[in-house]
């Protein structure tokens, strides 16, 4: 239940950052996913349950806030908590560089099933800027991990440690 | 007794000596030889002396204005600052009032009910092009209702709440235009393309369409108005399977500097295309 709480409010904030001020930083089209990025955090750190739920909810909101047909990155960020998951109790991947591909790779997952859905529903116009747009978010995303990653631990223990005293 | 006598001569001496010279003193302006040389012997003394007692007095108050100066350069300084920021802000202020008065512009120009939005948002996952504005069901936007800025098209309102509405732009692939080129009048469907920009495709091979023409919309789709401005021919070129001719398209709005919009309130059933007519009339 601490964890739900805190995942919940670091999301809102995710969120928030995501559709305000993350384009002052960085262009919209290659803004990091954080949003994918706390998936990856919530399959490492979470108890099962609540991660995938969390994953799944995230998706949805992400879905509604974006130009996205509902379900898509509530599937999509379903798949990769349970594929980081996975990773994690059979590998014990997290390491940093593991943490980066798991986003890498998920982001690079994320895009390319917007692409299929997209040339689904009509010509797209794929070209070299697409494909340069398909690669270098899933890069950034992945690099963002090494800020986000350790500013979320941080939080989260010292969110722990409030929430223990109660 | 010789002593007091003496005593008294010597003052009578001085005093007698005083009066001679006090009484047979000339009244001539020009210093004698001896007033002058005890002036040209006091006078190195009298200027260094002066000066630095003009120094020290410079120094003194100088260091007391030091003081002063500061507390005064904290408070400029401070000034500085809040007349920096109050300028930051008219200027903004500025800014905004030029871009509602090119809105203003427009809402007068096109003719039709309309409401003035703000941009509060953005897509969330990065993937897709759309934004979210202030205004939703409650201040009459609906879904299917253009956007558009002073330069043009801008997208079309794609969800509604009752305070807060998403705007899929036109350089996002999922959202049709059926537009004009202006010169030559060739009719043809503009999407969003992932190459950046757009792409007017079916467009009739016997079309004169080249690059730097302007791209208005035909008011045909029953969404856009006629004749708003969408974007510049960039390059033409085949479709894929030759039948047609498709051409790139610079959008003329700055997607990245958009921070108003003007919703043209339409009714469901669409615009009465002939310019001038008012939908809501």
């Amino acid at each position: 239940m601490r964890d739900l709480l805190f995942v919940v409010a670091a999301g809102f904030v995710v969120l928030i950052l995501q559709t305000t001020s993350l384009a002052f930083a960085v262009s919209p089209e290659y803004k990091p996913d954080l949003a994918l990025i706390l998936v990856v955090w919530a399959a490492l750190r979470l108890d099962f349950l609540v991660g995938a739920g969390f994953a799944f909810i995230l998706g949805m909101t992400v879905d509604m806030l974006s130009g996205s047909r509902l379900g898509v990155f509530a599937l999509t960020y379903c798949a990769i908590f349970l594929a980081c998951a996975h990773m994690h109790t059979t590998f014990q991947v997290d390491s940093p560089i593991g943490r980066v591909i798991m986003a890498l790779v998920g982001c690079l997952v994320a895009g390319a099933g917007v692409a299929v859905i997209r040339w689904v529903e009509g010509p797209p116009g794929f070209g070299w800027n697409a494909l340069l747009w398909l690669t270098a978010k899933p890069i950034i995303t992945g690099a963002s991990v090494l800020l986000v990653f350790p500013a979320l631990e941080r939080l989260h223990s010292g969110y722990l440690r409030v929430a223990g005293t109660y | 007794m010789f002593r007091s006598i003496r005593n008294i001569s010597i003052i009578l001496l001085l005093l007698g000596g005083g009066l001679v010279i006090l009484l047979s003193s000339s009244q001539r302006p020009e210093a004698g030889p001896i007033r002058g040389t005890l002036y040209a012997v006091l006078r190195p003394f009298q200027e260094a002396v002066f000066a630095a007692q003009f120094r020290v007095r410079d120094i003194w108050h100088g260091y007391i204005h030091l003081t002063e100066v500061r507390e005064e350069n904290t408070k400029l300084t401070q000034e500085v600052a809040r007349l920096h920021q109050e300028r930051t802000v008219l200027l903004a202020k500025d800014q905004e009032n030029r871009r509602l008065r090119k809105l203003l512009d427009l809402k007068g120009r096109y003719d039709f009910p309309s409401v003035v939005a703000q941009v509060i948002g953005e897509d969330a996952s990065g993937w897709y092009r759309t934004f979210f504005i202030n205004r939703g069901l409650d201040d009459g936007v609906r879904p299917d209702m253009p956007a558009t800025v002073a330069d043009g098209v801008v997208g079309r309102v794609s969800e509604s709440s009752a305070s807060v509405s998403k705007v899929l732009l036109i350089t996002d692939p999922s959202l049709s235009v059926d537009c004009r080129i202006a010169r030559t009048r060739d009719r043809g469907v503009l999407s969003g393309s992932l190459e950046g920009g757009c792409v007017l495709r079916y467009l009739d091979h016997r079309s004169g369409v080249k690059a730097q023409d302007e791209v208005v919309t035909s008011g045909m789709d029953g969404v856009f108005p006629k004749d708003i401005p969408v974007g510049t021919v960039k390059q033409v070129r085949q479709s894929g399977q030759g039948l047609f001719l498709e051409a790139l398209v610079d959008p003329v709005a700055d997607f990245s500097k958009v921070e108003e919009v003007l919703i043209i309130v339409a009714k469901r059933g669409g615009f009465d295309v002939r310019p001038g007519l008012g939908a809501d009339r």
